[in-house]
């Protein structure tokens, strides 16, 4: 029996707003399959909202997709927030330098608010 | 292959040369004590000391094949090369670990006491050996901490072990001497003996464990994955696109290919300038690196 990737990806769509929920482990294993579902939905907006509220782990896998999403909206000059993210994730970014460049709030209310 | 480079490999050539003399001496020693004496310790050691003089000279031959050629048309293969040469070392440690075990436990089903001139050539030349072993072990772990490789840390590693190996026989040897009259002395050698046995597959289970993740291209670990893209992300704004990053270690070397896209726009002397600034502070920020940057417009498989 092959085991589930530690990691569930909801979307919903408000108003133009997409947000994903994120829970679980990004990592070398559930990343693939993050990149795809993740880059699928930039494909379609303009602004976005990762919650990261039970994101319990983060890996250099995971902080390089992170890269990728903030190149790819960029890019098309879409917007993209992170919100609540843990204590141990707030410090992955900080000692890899992604504060510089992410925007970040301490919750989801914040980064709509933001947003609309 | 550039300047420090050839320094660097010179002066582990020297090294190691200076280790083989040693070594040499020391199986003259090893075995002029083991024939006059009936000590199974002594012949446990002679056979170490003999079995780490091949290890040594295999290094020696290796790092002189890297000194001399190849550099060009094998960049690669050379790191490999350290690896190998370090798991020849690992086995030939094993090899001593087991001779010596087998030794230890043969005594202990079997005790008898030591005698004989060889015992003496033994003291004298252990009093010597760790002396020597001693200072050639410091000597090493400051080459391998200024150029860290397999090679090195193998033969720090090997020459610690021997250190200590010196000072067990010779406590054993003297121990074994001095209570001589007590039938429990016996069991001095073979204690001794064990103890030197499992500190050598102690460091073998460490050479053979680097050595082989290197050998197998293992990619690098998490801390330095994450410098890479601690780098990736202070230049934020000097690419456009981040396609994929690969990397490997082989021997002592870190291999790093970053694939970025660039903003079309961007005039191409631009563009060279950001990627020497991404590769220029990655490599100082790992050790031992070599980055390339290459200019991509679609993912890398």
């Amino acid at each position: 029996m092959s085991k589930q990737p530690q990691l569930d990806i909801t979307h919903h769509e408000d108003d133009g707003l997409h947000i994903l929920h994120l829970s679980g482990r990004l990592d070398t294993e559930t990343s693939p399959h993050a990149e795809g579902r993740i880059l699928e939905v930039i494909e379609k907006g303009d602004t976005f909202i990762l919650n990261l509220q039970d994101l319990v782990y983060i890996s250099s896998a995971g902080l390089r997709l992170i890269l990728v999403f903030m190149k790819k909206t960029k890019k098309k000059n879409a917007r993209m927030i992170f919100c609540a993210p843990g204590e141990n994730i707030l410090k992955v970014f900080e000692v890899s330098n992604f504060l510089e460049f992410l925007e970040i709030t301490a919750s989801i209310e914040e980064a709509v608010l933001k947003l609309r | 292959m550039n300047t420090a480079a050839v320094g660097d490999g010179i002066s582990k050539e020297k090294a190691l040369r200076g280790l083989f003399i040693a070594g040499f001496i020391d199986v003259l020693l090893t075995t002029t004590a083991f024939l006059l004496a009936n000590s199974s310790v002594l012949l446990a050691d002679f056979l170490k000391t003999f079995i780490e003089l091949i290890a040594i000279t295999l290094s020696w031959v290796a790092i002189r094949r890297i000194n001399r050629g190849g550099g060009k048309t094998y960049e690669y293969g050379l790191g490999k090369l350290e690896n190998i040469s370090s798991l020849f070392v690992a086995l030939v440690m094993l090899l001593s670990f087991l001779i010596i075990a087998a030794n230890a436990v043969r005594n202990i089903l079997h005790p008898g006491h030591i005698e004989g001139m060889g015992l003496w050539v033994s003291i004298g030349a252990q009093i010597v050996y760790s002396g020597i072993n001693g200072s050639l072990y410091f000597k090493n772990r400051r080459l391998s901490r200024e150029s860290p490789s397999p090679l090195m840390d193998s033969q720090t590693r090997l020459f610690l072990t021997r250190f200590i190996g010196n000072i067990f026989i010779l406590l054993s040897l003297g121990l074994s001497m001095a209570f001589a009259g007590h039938t429990w002395s016996s069991y001095i050698d073979p204690a001794a003996s064990l103890v030197i046995a499992f500190s050598i597959l102690s460091a073998t289970l460490g050479i053979f464990s680097s050595s082989v993740c290197d050998l197998l291209d293992r990619t690098l670990e998490e801390e330095r994955q994450i410098m890479i893209l601690a780098e990736l992300a202070r230049h934020f704004h000097d690419y456009e696109e981040l396609h994929g990053i690969r990397s490997r270690c082989s021997g002592a070397q870190v291999y790093v290919e970053i694939f970025l896209g660039f903003d079309p726009e961007k005039k191409v002397g631009e563009v060279q300038e950001s990627i020497d600034r991404i590769r220029a502070d990655i490599q100082g920020r790992i050790q031992g690196s070599d980055v390339a940057i290459v200019m991509t417009n679609g993912p890398v498989s």
